[in-house]
């Protein structure tokens, strides 16, 4: 056991704590005050990394489907929060070293069949639940992975602050929820799709945390095949 | 679905009838329309608001392997790879259910609000941590079924604004027994600043969660990544996570509130330990 850190807490994604920002946003707002939300969501945003947020989750309405007002296709991907995001940890990056960057994930509860759709400029049903990763590099796997890596930023320049440092699955299933299916009255709009998220470090991404049990039916398994290429 | 069942079990809906394909979802005649010639029985009508209460667990309610509640709470304190995050927006979270999408329920279901269905979707999932948008209704919201929280092994914060936005709440799996806590660490209430009729534009919120201390009796080797009983370690106090000793963000008035009420109590106190005494 590392002997600086502490054994008896419960640690998810390698932390013993995480922290966590949920913000709602109006959808008044995106056609009667776009521009004083664009800023508000900066100060939000600098003020979830000023406390190192994990993760920031809720829901964006239209700011989280839109890029811009006349646009008439968006996709969560290149939305304006999570432009703005993007271009505010661009330039933090350009004054860090890679080492210490941050980076970012996203998903959304649109469904795939509708992001497609709207990737490619047609009408979609999107919808507006969005779960946003932020990579400090708290991890002492992920340092390690960046220490690794080929860093074009050493010039000054720091590139996209999108990674899949952090891998987010989401559960596509329940995003095809109907108001059926919770008990609720066909024409209810009144709610989102639920995005069920499972995060995961990319550099931990072929481990497996197993009982005794499992691992020692895994090593019988690997020994009688190796066995059987021996004898052959 | 055999003859002479209306309402499915969860062993029919999430295990017999789906096909091994994921999607799409099965669903049986009573979920669109409701014209059965003979009303549901009240057997029947707990089965549908259970079918509809597990609709975020899938199968796993039938296989009962991450049904999380008080009673295994142990069992899930232990360290995980994964991080599961639910991020939810239902509207208002004590909605009357339907039958069909427009059928009422008995007047019984209706006017208990432990017959709802909104709110056991915010704890029966898969998830380690909870975000939820509108948390606050006319019946009290998400904050009057705390019971419900504990039931399924969480512990939550509603963080109501001073705005005309709706609340939010976040839950974590874990207790305050096991280390478990939440820590409001920052409050953003913003209205429009330049318009004749101010409207609120953000809610959001800020916290710090603890997952709590590991009480499975396993530990994950950190060089192999299998599970191995709890070695005999003496605690790390000082890495270990702390919770900060006074509230953090913009509920000063609470705490100022809380101080008073704590002074008045000990008054009355003294008062009383004066007048046994004579």
């Amino acid at each position: 056991m590392n002997p600086g850190a502490d054994t008896h807490d419960v640690r998810r994604l390698l932390l013993a704590e995480c922290r966590l920002a949920v913000f709602h946003i109006s959808s008044y707002a995106w056609s009667h005050a776009y521009q004083e939300t664009c800023q508000k969501w900066l100060n939000f945003i600098a003020s979830s990394v000023e406390h190192q947020c994990d993760f920031l989750s809720g829901d964006g309405n239209l700011f989280a489907q839109q890029s811009f007002k006349s646009d008439d296709h968006s996709d969560f991907r290149t939305s304006i929060l999570i432009d703005i995001l993007e271009r505010f940890l661009q330039q933090i990056n350009l004054h860090r070293s890679p080492i210490n960057r941050i980076t970012y994930n996203v998903v959304s509860s649109t469904t795939a069949a509708d992001y497609i759709r709207s990737m490619s400029g047609d009408d979609a049903d999107c919808d507006s639940m969005i779960l946003i990763s932020l990579c400090y590099g708290k991890q002492i796997a992920v340092t390690e992975a960046r220490a690794k890596e080929d860093s074009a930023s050493a010039d000054g320049f720091s590139g996209s602050a999108f990674s899949d440092e952090i891998l987010l699955n989401d559960v596509e299933q329940l995003k095809h929820l109907l108001p059926y299916d919770v008990g609720l009255a066909e024409k209810d709009c009144a709610w989102h799709s639920p995005l069920i998220t499972f995060a995961q470090l990319k550099s931990l991404k072929n481990m497996r945390i197993r009982s005794r049990e499992s691992e020692d039916k895994r090593r019988e398994k690997w020994m009688q095949r190796n066995q059987g290429y021996l004898e052959k | 679905m055999p003859d002479g069942i209306r309402i499915p079990t969860l062993q029919q809906h999430y295990l017999d009838a789906q096909e091994d394909t994921p999607l799409p979802i099965w669903r049986p005649e009573a979920y669109f329309k409701y014209t059965l010639t003979a009303e549901l029985d009240t057997e029947e009508i707990l089965r549908l608001l259970e079918l509809f209460r597990s609709c975020l667990l899938g199968k796993r309610a039938v296989q009962g392997v991450v049904k999380h509640t008080k009673d295994n709470i142990h069992e899930f304190q232990r360290d995980t790879y994964q991080l599961g995050i639910l991020t939810l927006n239902l509207g208002h979270i004590n909605r009357v259910p339907f039958i069909g999408g427009c059928s009422k329920f008995p007047k019984w279901v209706r006017t208990d609000i432990n017959h709802r269905v909104l709110p056991h979707l915010v704890f029966r999932n898969a998830a380690h941590i909870v975000c939820l948008c509108e948390a606050s209704d006319d019946y009290g919201g998400i904050a009057v079924h705390r019971k419900l929280a504990k039931e399924y092994g969480m512990i939550g914060m509603v963080v109501h604004p001073s705005i005309q936005s709706q609340s939010l709440a976040i839950f974590i799996r874990g207790d305050h027994d096991v280390g478990s806590f939440i820590e409001l660490l920052g409050h953003h209430q913003i209205e429009t600043g330049n318009k004749t009729n101010p409207f609120w534009i953000l809610h959001g919120a800020i916290f710090r969660l603890c997952h709590g201390q590991n009480t499975s009796g396993e530990f994950v080797d950190p060089s192999t990544g299998v599970r191995i009983p709890k070695p005999d370690v003496e605690k790390n106090v000082e890495s270990m996570v702390h919770q900060h000793c006074r509230p953090l963000a913009t509920i000063r008035w609470t705490f100022l509130i809380i101080q008073f009420v704590k002074s008045m109590a000990m008054m009355i106190l003294q008062f009383q330990v004066l007048m046994y005494a004579k």
